[in-house]
């Protein structure tokens, strides 16, 4: 294998990496090679608190809204209707 | 399904007040985000309320109620809206299977988005977009990162093998940084490094 294609390897290995600690999936020990694998790898730690400040943001700033009045109540109305012809 | 008990159809009632109209909230809010429609939105979540009362037989009490729901939502959305579009489903399944093509490995595009920039964008901005990704790739960050679903979950709800909820998340992230960069650069964020 050319350097070239252990580059890749080792990038694509990162970047899954990245996505498992970022989305609170990973191991203990995932984590661990990670937080290793940060400490020299300056690409690596740039995408990583980029893609978490990205998540943060998006958590931050799309909040979820109520369901709209009375849709709750149409809804089990109905589902009582459907009941009773049972 | 198999030989399971069928509910009697008091249970039913109790079943579906207790198991899924707790998540008439989370529901409606999927729906919104996928239609970007008020009353489109209403409609399928009435729509997947109405299949999930019919179905309730194949839902086992206990399990995870609100991605059995998503489930159905995302299915009727995706007869309902889906066939009426005129563009065929945009996202190029091919293309996401593998984790990664050679272009997303070598096409850093995060270098020039810098974090400092995400932190100044406000909300409109974020929800933009988010919402001008293709359905297929909002559909996944929203339910990865706004409602914090596993991979696995995931995969149950889009019917899609776990490696290609990675893949598609992954791609869905690079779009959105794309995005991100144009809003900021149009808002006239500067790169400090150029
Ligand atoms: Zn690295």
């Amino acid at each position: 294998m050319n350097k070239q294609n252990m580059e890749v390897e080792q990038k694509q290995a990162c970047t899954e990496l990245l996505q498992l600690v970022i989305d609170g999936q990973a191991t203990p020990e995932q984590h661990q090679e990670l937080e290793f694998h940060l400490e020299r790898c300056e690409d690596c730690r740039e995408e990583y608190l980029l893609s978490k400040s990205i998540k943060d943001s998006l958590r931050s700033h799309i909040k979820p809204n109520n369901s709209p009045t009375g849709l709750a109540n149409i809804i089990q109305n109905k589902i009582s209707e459907t009941a009773s012809l049972k | 399904m198999g030989e399971r008990m069928s509910y009697e159809s008091k249970d039913k009632q109790r079943v579906f007040n207790e198991e899924f109209m707790p998540h008439i909230d989370a529901m409606y809010n999927f729906a919104f985000r996928l239609t970007l429609d008020e009353d489109d939105a209403k409609d399928l979540v009435q729509e997947t309320f109405m299949k999930a009362y019919r179905f309730i037989n194949s839902f086992e009490t206990g399990t995870n109620a609100k991605a059995w729901l998503f489930r159905i939502l995302k299915n009727s959305f995706i007869n309902n809206y889906r066939k009426k579009s005129k563009q065929p489903n945009k996202v190029d399944y091919q293309e996401v299977e593998t984790f990664y093509n050679s272009d997303s490995v070598n096409e850093n595009i995060t270098t020039d988005l810098r974090v400092e920039t995400v932190q100044h964008l406000i909300g409109d901005e974020i929800t933009n977009a988010l919402n001008s990704l293709d359905v297929d790739f909002r559909t996944v960050i929203i339910l990865c990162d706004l409602e914090g679903f596993t991979y696995e979950e995931m995969a149950k709800i889009l019917d899609i093998p776990i490696g290609t909820v990675r893949s598609r998340l992954h791609r869905a992230r690079n779009l959105l940084k794309e995005k991100l960069k144009q809003y900021a650069s149009s808002l006239g964020y500067k790169d400090k490094r150029k």
